[in-house]
């Protein structure tokens, strides 16, 4: 009975219940109670908007529009980081260890040998160990990425400023040198860096900065983050020079100076570097210039 | 089309455009509070000021992602409940007493229902049951699926449900 009323509550919502079906939600009283919803919750509705008026009201107020001038391809800075990256790179490879890594504006699926997967958002780089995968499942991750393990023995994953060690869960991972985050979407994880230790459960999170005690918080019920759903970078409170970290890091450029020590909550989207920039950086009153890969900065 | 927006035609066209459909998305995601009216215009103004470096076709995404960001960059400073424009009442009906009441108590839990729905939530159902827009239209309008929006609506009234009946 209830599962069927949850069907026609569906139809309802859709406007597709039959005659019949409706007559079986009245005769059980439900559809009452929702229509009775449905008309008290007209009460909330938005006041009337006038386009025409707030119109006005824009153009009244208009200024006029700033004139950039920039757009020097610095194409050997660009070149000196590409080589700098393959020489680290290079030499920061264990023998025999498997290294992947997204680039920049990119996602990567991966699967682990015992077909555990990961998610790796753009810049970030995760390295193991093929050979020894039965005996330790253990990655070292720099960047951010969100792991769905398959269960079985325990699964490690190392960043400089902390670990996740987990059974079988499914948990996201944000690394951006002084900045840490592990959220928990399924299962339970226990994470810890040099302070203290937390275990998490779904919809948590744990965070430190500069490597001060984690912190737990509670986060809204999603299946995946933000970051693989909706292509989108989403930050709540988070130091301002972190979401810059976070966006040098998505889009492989650098910006400076960034003298700000706000707290920033909002998000950008991973596709469009000028939509991202201005999504972060004008809510915090900074202008900017693009030059090739470099972002320059300039208080408003 | 213009290359970009700096001309006033294309900008007032945008705002005929856009600015309801955003004052709607602001105001019921975060509420009447945050004066989303001011939002919409603090929005469009980023736009003028950026109209150089934003193609017409990108001022949707642009509005929209500049708007939420200022919106939530003044809830982090000052959190408050969801609240909306209270509607000039009749004090005159032929109600009963205990009936007024009743009618009361249950508009004050539905408030309650609202604010405890998640911003994503909220919008996605007021703009379905009160906006009456299509859930196609809604997950264009927010860049999620058809069944995400289905599966937003149906999760958000069986919380108000829960919330206001007490089952």
């Amino acid at each position: 009975m209830k599962e069927s009323n949850n069907i026609l509550i569906e139809k309802w919502l859709q406007g597709t219940l039959t005659d019949e079906e409706r007559s079986q939600l009245q005769a059980s009283g439900e559809l009452q109670k929702l229509e009775r919803l449905d008309r008290a919750i007209q009460a909330f509705k938005a006041p009337a908007y006038d386009v025409e008026q707030e119109l006005e009201r824009a153009l009244a107020e208009d200024s006029t529009p700033v004139v950039s001038m920039y757009r020097h391809v610095w194409k050997a800075a660009a070149v000196f980081v590409l080589i700098t990256a393959a020489v680290v790179l290079y030499f920061f490879q264990a023998p025999q260890a498997t290294t992947v890594m997204a680039e920049a504006q990119n996602t990567e699926l991966h699967y682990l040998p015992d077909s555990s997967k990961v998610w790796l958002n753009a810049g970030a780089r995760l390295t193991y160990n093929k050979e020894q995968w039965n005996e330790n499942r253990e990655v070292a991750l720099t960047g951010e990425a969100f792991f769905e393990v398959r269960k079985g023995e325990r699964f490690t994953v190392t960043s400089e400023p902390g670990t996740v060690e987990v059974l079988g869960t499914q948990f996201n991972v944000r690394s951006y040198n002084e900045y840490y985050e592990v959220a928990c979407y399924e299962g339970s994880v226990r994470v810890a860096n040099i302070e203290n230790k937390i275990i998490l459960k779904p919809n948590q999170l744990a965070r430190s900065l500069d490597l001060a005690p984690l912190e737990l918080r509670n986060i809204s019920a999603m299946n995946r983050p933000a970051w693989i759903a909706e292509g989108l970078s989403q930050f709540e409170r988070v130091p301002f020079k972190v979401v810059v970290k976070a966006l040098e890091t998505q889009y492989g450029i650098t910006i400076s100076p960034v003298d700000s020590n706000e707290m920033f909550t909002g998000s950008f989207p991973n596709n469009n570097l000028n939509v991202a920039l201005d999504a972060v950086m004008i809510p915090v009153g900074y202008a900017y210039e693009i030059a090739g890969d470099e972002v320059i900065l300039k208080r408003e | 089309m213009e290359k970009d927006v700096c001309s006033e035609k294309v900008f007032s066209e945008l705002f005929k455009n856009y600015s309801e459909e955003l004052y709607k998305f602001l105001y019921y995601k975060y509420g009447a509070q945050y004066n989303p009216r001011d939002l919409v215009q603090d929005a469009f103004s980023k736009l003028w000021d950026n109209c150089k470096k934003v193609l017409p076709e990108k001022a949707r995404g642009f509005l929209f992602t500049v708007a939420n960001n200022l919106t939530l960059n003044v809830i982090s400073r000052q959190k408050t409940a969801w609240s909306y424009e209270q509607l000039p009442h009749s004090g005159n009906t032929n109600e009963s007493p205990e009936y007024v009441m009743e009618e009361a108590e249950y508009m004050d839990q539905l408030q309650e229902a609202l604010d405890s729905l998640t911003e994503e939530q909220r919008v996605t159902f007021m703009l379905n049951r009160v906006e009456g827009k299509k859930h196609q239209e809604i997950a264009d309008m927010l860049g999620i699926s058809r069944k995400a929006v289905e599966k937003r609506i149906y999760k958000a009234l069986a919380i108000l449900r829960e919330k206001v009946e007490g089952l």
